[in-house]
C-alpha cells in the first residue's frame, strides 16, 4: 500500500498534472484581476463583472493565497518530497554501486598494469570508490550523482517556504507628511491582510522625521530616503531610515521606501468671514518645467485649482516649490496667481495664505515568514542544476585480464556522446605510455 | 573625463564592428571554401582585436556612467553580444567542435551590436530601484542564459541546414549527431541559467518592491520562456525528441527569450520598463 502510494507520488503522470494544475491557476492569476494593497489590479483582458463577481466569491480576486493555490502547492509540496527521497537512495545507490542507467562508452584493452591505469584516472580527475566485482571503480565529479537529490532538496524548501509566505504575508500602507505621526493601533493608509496572519500592529508610534529625494544632472530620479523615528510608549526613540532598495526591519516588520512621494501643502482660506484649512497632497513634478495639478472642491461646487512646480527657478527638481491657484465657479475662472508661503493673496472671492509646505511620502510595510528559507531553497535550486548540467558522473572501471594487461570501461551519467572524445584521448594517453611514447 | 570616455565609447564600438565584419568575412571564407590558408588565423586575429576594441568600449561607458551595460538598449545588445562571444570563445577553447557554430554565432553577435550601436549611445542614469547585488546576477545570468540560447539556435539552424542540403561546406562542420548533442547541452545551459536569472530576479524584486513575482509581462513571459526549454529538454530526455523537430523547438526558444528580454519591457506599465527604452 505505502509502496503504491510513494509510487504514484513519484509517477511522471501526477508530476505532469500538478504543473498542469499550477500552470491554470497561474493563467487565471494572470488574467483576473488580483486585490492588492492599494486596491484592485489591473484588468489586462477587460474580464468582464459577472466573472470578477465569481472570482471574488471563490476567493480567486487573491489567487495566490486561495485555498486552491495553498492546496495545490501543498500537493505538490508532498509529491516532491516523496521525489527527493526517492533521489536521495538514487544518489546513495550510485555512490555505492554502478551507475545505474548510465550511458555506455565502450571498453578497451590497454597493455597497462591496472595500477598504472588507475594513476592515470587519478590524475584525471577520478575519484576511487568502492570496488565491484574485483574491478576497481573510479568516478569523476562524483557529488554530480547528488545533483538531483540537490535541487528537489531545493524545490521542496522553496515550495514549503513559498506556502508559509503566502498564507501569512501581510502588507501596511502608511503615507506621511515630515513631522506627522502615525500613533500606534490607528488605522494604516491601506492594508492588505493575510489569510492566516494577524494584521500589523506596532506598539510604537511612527513619525516621518525627513524625506529627501535625491535626481541625477538629468531630472531622473536617483534616490528616495526617509529618516523615521518608532517611539515607544515609554517615549524611548529607535531612528531607522530607509531608501528605495534599502529596506529595514524593524520587530519583525520590513519597511520599504515608496517610490510615491510629493510635497504636502497646508493652506487657508478665507471667504465670507469663514476659515477654511486645507492640507492638499499633490505628487512631485516629472520635470522642472512641469507643473502638477490638484483642485480643491468646496462646499457650493467652487473650485481652487492649484499647480506647483518642483522648484521656482523651473530648472531643477529640487529646492523651493512654487504653488500657483485660480478661482474657478460656473466655469469661470480668474488669473492665476502665485501663492508665496506665509502672505495671503486674494484668489477670486477668496483670501488664500500657503502657511507651509512639507514633503509627504508612503512607508511600506510587509511581515512575512518564511523568505530567508525560501531564498535558501533557490539558493539549492542553484547548486543542485549546476549539479546536473555541469558536473556530469563519469565511471571508470579497471579489471586486471587473465592474459596480461588491463580493461577499462567508461560510462557517463548523462550526455554519453558527449564524453566519447574524452575516453579516446584517456586510452590514447594510455597506449602511448604502454608503447614508451612520452 | 566622464564626457571623454562617452565620446571613446562610440567610436570604440564602432572600430569593434569593424573587426567583427572583418572576422565574420574570414569566418564565411573559410568555412565555406577552406580558403584563403591563412583566414582561419585572420579570422580569429580580427575577432579578438574586435573583442578587445568591444570591451575597453564598454569599460569606458561603465566608468563614464557609474554601472554596468544593463539600462539602455545600446547597453544591453553589446553587451548581450560580448557575453555570447567571449563565452564561445572560452567553448572553442576547451570543445573545438564549438568553433563551427562560428558562422551562425559571430555574424549574429555582429548584428546585435550593430543594432545597439544604431540605436544610439545616449546615457540613462540608474533609477532607484537599479541597485543591489541581487540586480547584477540577476541580470548577468540572463546574459549568459542569452548567450546559450544563441548558442543552440545556431546549432539548430546547422542542423537543420545539414539536414535539407548536401553543400560541401557542411561537411566541415560538426557531424549532424554532434550538432544534436550540442543543442541538448546547451539548451540545458540556457535552461539553467534562465532559472538562476529569475530567482535571482526574483530576490532583487523582493528588496526592490517587497514582492518577488508581481506577473510583469516581463516575469511572466519569462516564464514562458523558461518553461518552454524546459518542455524542450523533458520531450527531449523522456519523449525520444530527437533531431529536426527538436531543433525548430530550440530555435523557437531562443526566438521566444529574444522577444522577452528585448521586446516584452517595452510594454507600458511594466516595471522592467525603464530598462531598453
Amino acid at each position: 500500500m505505502l509502496h503504491r502510494l510513494n509510487a504514484f507520488l513519484i509517477a511522471r503522470r501526477t508530476a505532469v498534472t500538478l504543473i498542469a494544475v499550477l500552470l491554470v491557476l497561474m493563467a487565471l492569476g494572470y488574467i483576473l484581476p488580483q486585490q492588492t494593497v492599494t486596491g484592485p489590479g489591473p484588468n489586462r483582458l477587460g474580464v468582464p463583472g459577472p466573472v470578477l463577481a465569481l472570482s471574488a466569491a471563490i476567493g480567486f480576486d487573491r489567487m495566490w493565497s486561495s485555498a486552491v493555490f495553498l492546496g495545490t502547492l501543498g500537493a505538490c509540496l508532498i509529491s516532491l518530497t516523496a521525489a527527493l527521497a526517492h533521489s536521495a537512495r538514487l544518489a546513495w545507490r550510485r555512490s555505492t554501486a554502478p551507475i545505474i542507467g548510465a550511458g555506455s562508452l565502450g571498453s578497451q584493452h590497454v597493455s597497462l598494469q591496472s595500477e598504472v591505469v588507475a594513476s592515470h584516472l587519478r590524475a584525471s580527475g577520478y575519484r576511487p570508490v568502492r570496488p565491484v566485482d574485483g574491478a576497481a571503480r573510479f568516478i569523476r565529479h562524483p557529488w554530480g550523482l547528488w545533483g538531483g537529490f540537490v535541487l528537489h532538496l531545493g524545490l521542496v524548501i522553496t515550495t514549503a517556504a513559498a506556502i508559509v509566505v503566502l498564507a501569512t504575508e501581510t502588507w501596511a500602507i502608511v503615507g506621511l507628511a515630515e513631522g506627522e505621526v502615525h500613533t500606534s493601533g490607528s488605522p494604516w493608509s491601506a492594508e492588505e491582510p493575510a489569510r492566516f496572519a494577524d494584521p500589523i500592529v506596532l506598539s510604537e508610534d511612527l513619525r516621518l522625521d525627513s524625506v529627501t529625494p535625491e535626481y541625477w544632472d538629468n531630472n531622473e530620479l536617483r534616490q528616495v530616503t526617509s529618516d523615521i523615528t518608532f517611539i515607544a510608549p515609554d517615549g524611548s526613540e529607535v531612528p531607522v531610515t530607509v531608501s528605495v532598495n534599502g529596506s529595514r526591519v524593524f520587530r519583525g516588520v520590513r519597511f520599504f521606501q515608496d517610490q510615491q512621494f510629493g510635497r504636502a501643502f497646508f493652506i487657508e482660506i478665507e471667504r465670507d468671514g469663514e476659515v477654511l484649512r486645507e492640507r492638499v497632497e499633490m505628487n512631485w513634478p516629472a520635470e522642472p518645467a512641469e507643473p502638477v495639478y490638484f483642485d480643491v472642491t468646496l462646499d457650493d461646487g467652487a473650485l481652487l485649482q492649484l499647480k506647483h512646480y518642483a522648484d521656482v527657478s523651473y530648472e531643477s527638481m529640487t529646492g523651493e516649490p512654487e504653488l500657483w491657484g485660480r478661482w474657478t465657479q460656473d466655469g469661470v475662472s480668474t488669473e492665476s496667481v502665485v501663492l508665496p508661503r506665509g502672505t495671503p493673496v486674494q484668489v477670486g472671492p477668496a483670501l488664500v495664505e500657503l502657511k507651509f509646505h512639507r514633503i509627504w511620502t508612503n512607508i511600506i510595510l510587509v511581515r512575512d515568514y518564511g523568505i530567508p528559507v525560501l531564498f535558501g531553497g533557490f539558493f539549492l535550486v542553484f547548486i543542485g542544476s549546476g549539479l546536473i548540467y555541469l558536473t556530469v558522473p563519469r565511471e571508470a572501471f579497471v579489471a586486471t585480464e587473465p592474459g596480461g594487461g588491463s580493461r577499462i570501461w567508461l560510462r557517463a551519467a548523462r550526455f554519453p556522446d558527449m564524453y566519447a572524445e574524452e575516453f579516446d584521448r584517456l586510452i590514447a594517453r594510455l597506449r602511448a605510455e604502454s608503447e614508451g611514447t612520452p | 573625463m566622464t564626457a571623454q570616455l562617452l565620446t571613446i565609447d562610440p567610436v570604440l564600438h564602432i572600430l569593434a564592428l569593424v573587426a567583427y565584419g572583418a572576422a565574420v568575412t574570414f569566418i564565411v571564407l573559410d568555412t565555406l571554401y577552406a580558403r584563403p590558408a591563412w583566414g582561419r588565423r585572420a579570422g580569429d586575429i580580427a575577432l579578438l582585436g574586435g573583442l578587445a576594441l568591444h570591451t575597453a568600449g564598454l569599460a569606458a561607458r561603465w566608468v563614464a556612467t557609474g554601472h554596468g551595460p544593463y539600462i539602455t538598449r545600446y547597453e544591453v545588445l553589446s553587451a548581450n553580444a560580448w557575453v555570447a562571444l567571449v563565452l564561445w570563445l572560452l567553448a572553442v577553447r576547451f570543445y573545438p567542435k564549438a568553433r563551427g557554430l562560428g558562422i551562425v554565432l559571430v555574424p549574429t553577435c555582429l548584428l546585435i551590436t550593430a543594432l545597439g550601436v544604431y540605436t544610439g549611445p545616449e546615457v540613462s542614469l540608474l533609477p532607484p530601484t537599479f541597485s543591489g547585488i541581487w540586480l547584477v546576477m540577476h541580470v548577468y545570468f540572463y546574459f549568459i542564459a542569452f548567450a546559450a540560447a544563441l548558442a543552440a539556435v545556431s546549432t539548430s539552424v546547422l542542423y537543420i541546414l545539414g539536414r535539407h542540403s548536401s553543400a560541401a561546406w557542411l561537411s566541415r562542420l560538426p557531424d549532424s549527431a554532434t550538432l544534436d548533442l550540442m543543442a541538448y547541452r546547451v539548451g540545458g545551459l540556457a535552461f539553467v541559467f534562465w532559472g538562476i536569472g529569475m530567482l535571482t530576479g526574483s530576490i532583487w524584486a523582493y528588496y526592490a518592491w517587497g514582492r518577488f513575482w508581481g506577473w510583469d509581462p516581463v516575469e511572466t513571459w519569462s516564464l514562458v520562456t523558461w518553461f518552454a526549454f524546459g518542455l524542450y529538454l523533458h520531450l527531449r530526455r523522456f519523449f525520444g525528441w530527437r533531431g529536426e523537430r527538436a531543433a525548430w523547438l530550440l530555435a523557437g526558444c531562443f526566438f521566444l527569450a529574444a522577444g522577452t528580454l528585448f521586446f516584452t519591457s517595452l510594454i507600458d506599465g511594466s516595471l522592467h520598463a525603464v530598462y531598453f527604452r
